[in-house]
């Protein structure tokens, strides 16, 4: 089993190695194609002298292909270049919004996990009975509404209305529950109903009869045969909400005006601060093809079908 | 307005400086005011080049103070700050003298030392300095600084300025801590955390989030009237108003019209602001784009904005339209006789036809959302175009480069920021000769360009007027490089128990006497 695993691991490594070397390029293609970054630094009344000393500070003056390498070898080095705003390392400037992002990201996950499996699990218990409608209609609308409207709502019922939470900031840990809240809407509703689905199928199995038959206790059956073999699109699904969480939270982190990575990737956008939005979308690729990576892994580990794929 | 004569010594000083402050009832005392700004730069350098947005000279503001200032409120006359009176003899050689016992933030001194190591060659002057990009914005005709004794500095200017004295109460002029700023290990990092001799001074900050102040006990002015300010970045305008609101804030900036109503249904907020005395401009490229090449085109263009149905629908009517590119504080210079932009569509329709006009289309190109209320002011003149027979259509850009690099470049919004009242502080400088706008190839006008010489050069006032008036006949009908479409607006939501509005130029000033509750 352990050579499967080696080999099966090794292979997938590889791909995301190609993965996340496509996406720094197309990333510096992109970035570059949408206008020339000293005008959009500078704005509209800079004077033409001001543009080429800024190009000539930044090294913009100098021809693209020579950009290019230098980018992919700094990005080798772990360098992502230095921020044309913050004048510092572009990964230094990431690191230190990281940390309002991980709160916000953990907060708002561990609020998804518990409510959507929950809601889930629940529903797939009471499957086509009232409980089971009321958890789809309300996964329904956690999905359906954008984050921006929910945040809103929840701004004017909780803090205009009955000022009992904070519009805006981090300064304390009541500052965090709208804005966990607003990320952990949508992704608790997808962990529903997924949770739903699948265990639902588990539930209704051939196997699942046999078990009853053996009198074998409801919460032994739910923990021990059914969730187990619903685990695996629910680990699909939790993969890519924490790859996406890190840019999931964007809008959320505006309209709460959260000090994270999202924020900051607003604003650097804006600045047209290309190293910063390079190092957040690498990273955010790069947290997206790792984990996708460690939960097939975690495929192999959880089921014997998947050793003997050879994919 | 003092102006210079021939062998004169120009002498501001001003009573004003030697009489105690007269200050309104300062309720306020000891209050900490929580301002949402929709960007905040924690550079405060007023020389470094990320503090030169106007979000920037908001905070900068209560940091800073300059020699002088203008006090728009007694018919924007010079008044003395952290300098107590200029002369000269010339207009070229300028002695200032300054005031003293005045401290900076870590509790030095101000002497002459530090004002010329402000405006000196280390910091602003010489080509290589870190904030020459910016100095020369503001003091483009300065040539030198130099110490006289501890309490006076002299200034020499490339040739004569006529305005130079009005240069030092702009951006980037202020004083700054000469010790403290060598201390620091880079320029950058001097800039996170200057030390200066306004009416607040740093505590911390974090980029795009927030800015502490605290009062400065040895103000020279006299104690300041809040505790402590603390500037928050919220980005959403949506989210700026739910926290003035919810009573997170006290103040916002940067309100829209379509918000109005929200604010003022709260008995317990208000709005403050409208006219500044900066323009919202639009420009043309008539060298690249043969479409706009014929002037009769561009007086078609401006003939069909209503104005004035612009101002009443989309800002409620809350601002002016300025008698063409001037306002009222440039004194002389004003002609309170020059109509507001007209308003003449069958005039325009004629002028399309006289330019030969085929229906060739003409792009308006916009971000949407750089100026207040951009995109709704775009859409309702495409539609005034589009009713005169102009085949105009709307292009939304992403950035500023799209809309200015790729040629040809067609129509777009723009504005004129003014920070001290003189048409050299935004007409000059941003249509004439040595503007971005006329050397990237927009527009170019050899009579305007000679007549500049007039405006920026002359010590005769009545020349000066006479330059300036003939270079706005030009601006509106010979040859238009583009309009003024109404006066810059800025808006501020605030408690209504706060007595405060924003300075003409639409900064926030929290010195004493500005602010009561």
């Amino acid at each position: 089993m352990i050579s499967t695993l080696f080999r099966f691991t090794w292979i997938k490594l590889l791909r995301a190695a190609l993965s996340i070397a496509l996406m720094v390029t197309c990333v510096f293609v992109l970035l570059r194609s949408v206008g020339d970054p000293v005008t959009i630094f500078l704005g509209p009344d800079a004077t033409p002298d001001m543009r080429i000393a800024y190009a000539r500070e930044l090294g913009l003056d100098k021809p693209i292909l020579q950009q290019y390498l230098a980018y992919a070898e700094n990005i080798l080095h772990g360098s992502f270049g230095r921020s044309y705003i913050y004048h510092r390392d572009a990964l230094t400037v990431v690191f230190d919004n990281l940390g309002a992002t991980l709160t916000l990201m953990a907060t708002s996950l561990a609020l998804a996990v518990v409510m959507g499996l929950g809601a889930g699990i629940i529903a797939a218990m009471f499957r086509r009975k009232f409980v089971d409608r009321l958890v789809t209609i309300v996964s329904s609308v956690g999905l359906c509404v954008p984050a921006f409207f929910l945040a809103l709502v929840l701004m004017l019922v909780f803090s205009i209305e009955l000022r009992l939470l904070p519009t805006n900031g981090a300064q304390s840990w009541s500052s965090l529950i709208l804005p966990a809240i607003t990320v952990a809407a949508a992704n608790s509703a997808v962990l529903a109903r997924y949770t739903r689905t699948v265990l639902a199928e588990a539930l209704d199995s051939p196997f699942m009869v046999a078990a009853r038959t053996r009198d074998i206790p409801s919460w032994r059956i739910l923990v021990h045969h059914a969730l187990p073999n619903a685990a695996i699109p629910i680990l699909t699904v939790l993969g890519l909400m924490v790859g996406g969480l890190v840019t999931g939270s964007i809008v959320v982190e505006t309209v709460f005006s959260w000090p994270g990575i999202g924020n900051l990737f607003i604003s650097s956008i804006g600045n047209r601060d290309i190293p910063v939005v390079q190092a957040i979308v690498i990273l955010a690729g790069a947290v997206m093809v790792l984990t996708n990576l460690v939960v097939d892994v975690l495929y192999v580990v959880v089921d014997p079908r998947a050793r003997r794929s050879d994919h | 307005m003092m102006a210079p004569s021939r062998r004169n010594i120009l002498k501001m000083i001003g009573g004003a400086s030697l009489l105690p402050r007269v200050m309104p009832a300062q309720a306020t005392s000891a209050a900490r005011l929580r301002v949402a700004m929709q960007d905040l730069r924690t550079e405060l350098d007023p020389l470094h080049p990320r503090a030169s947005a106007l979000s920037s000279f908001r905070v900068l503001e209560s940091v800073h103070d300059k020699l002088f200032s203008i006090d728009y409120q007694n018919g924007a006359k010079l008044k003395p700050m952290l300098a107590e009176a200029i002369e000269t003899t010339d207009s070229v050689v300028f002695k200032v003298r300054l005031r003293q016992r005045v401290k900076f933030h870590n509790g030095d001194e101000l002497t002459a030392d530090d004002v010329a190591f402000t405006f000196g060659p280390e910091r602003m002057l010489q080509k290589d300095a870190p904030g020459y990009g910016i100095g020369q914005v503001t003091f483009p005709t300065l040539a030198e600084v130099k110490v006289l004794d501890r309490y006076n500095v002299e200034f020499k200017t490339k040739g004569a300025d006529p305005v130079f004295w009005m240069r030092f109460t702009s951006y980037g002029g202020g004083v700054i801590c000469k010790s403290a700023y060598l201390k620091a290990a880079s320029f950058d990092q001097w800039a996170k955390s200057p030390v200066g001799a306004g009416p607040y001074r740093l505590v911390e900050s974090s980029e795009n989030n927030y800015i502490k102040l605290e009062a400065h006990p040895e103000y020279w002015g006299g104690r300041p009237p809040l505790s402590a300010i603390e500037f928050r970045m919220v980005r959403e305008p949506a989210a700026r108003v739910a926290g003035l609101r919810a009573g997170d804030f006290d103040l916002i900036t940067t309100i829209a019209p379509d918000q109005f109503d929200v604010i003022t249904a709260d008995k317990r907020l208000d709005i403050v602001g409208g006219d500044t005395v900066s323009f919202r401009t639009m420009q043309y490229d008539s060298l690249s784009n043969p479409v706009l090449r014929d002037p009769k085109l561009r007086r078609a263009l401006n003939l069909s904005i209503d104005r004035q149905g612009l101002v009443k629908s989309i800002w409620h009517g809350r601002i002016s339209i300025p008698r063409s590119h001037q306002q009222p504080v440039y004194g002389a210079l004003y002609n309170r006789d020059r109509p507001i932009p007209a308003y003449d569509p069958a005039r325009s329709q004629q002028l399309i036809k006289e330019a030969g006009y085929k229906g060739e289309k003409i792009l308006f190109k916009t971000v949407g959302d750089y100026y207040t209320a951009e995109l709704a002011e775009t859409q309702v003149m495409a539609a005034m175009w589009n009713a005169v027979g102009l085949n105009v259509e709307i292009q939304r850009k992403e950035n500023w480069a799209q809309v200015m690099d790729e040629k040809p470049r067609w129509i777009n919004n723009s504005s004129d920021g003014t920070y001290f009242p003189d048409p050299t502080a935004s007409f000059s400088s941003r249509w004439g000769a040595s503007s971005a706008f006329q050397r990237s190839g927009y527009w170019k006008n050899d009579r305007f360009n000679k007549l500049e010489k007039t405006l920026v050069g002359s010590l005769d006032t009545a020349e000066r007027r006479r330059a300036y008036q003939e270079m706005l006949d030009i601006f509106d009908e010979v040859d238009p490089p583009g309009t003024v479409l109404h006066s810059l607006a800025e808006f501020f939501g605030k408690r209504s128990d706060l007595k405060w509005s924003p300075t003409p130029t639409g900064l926030l000033d929290f010195r004493p006497g500005t602010i009561a509750s």
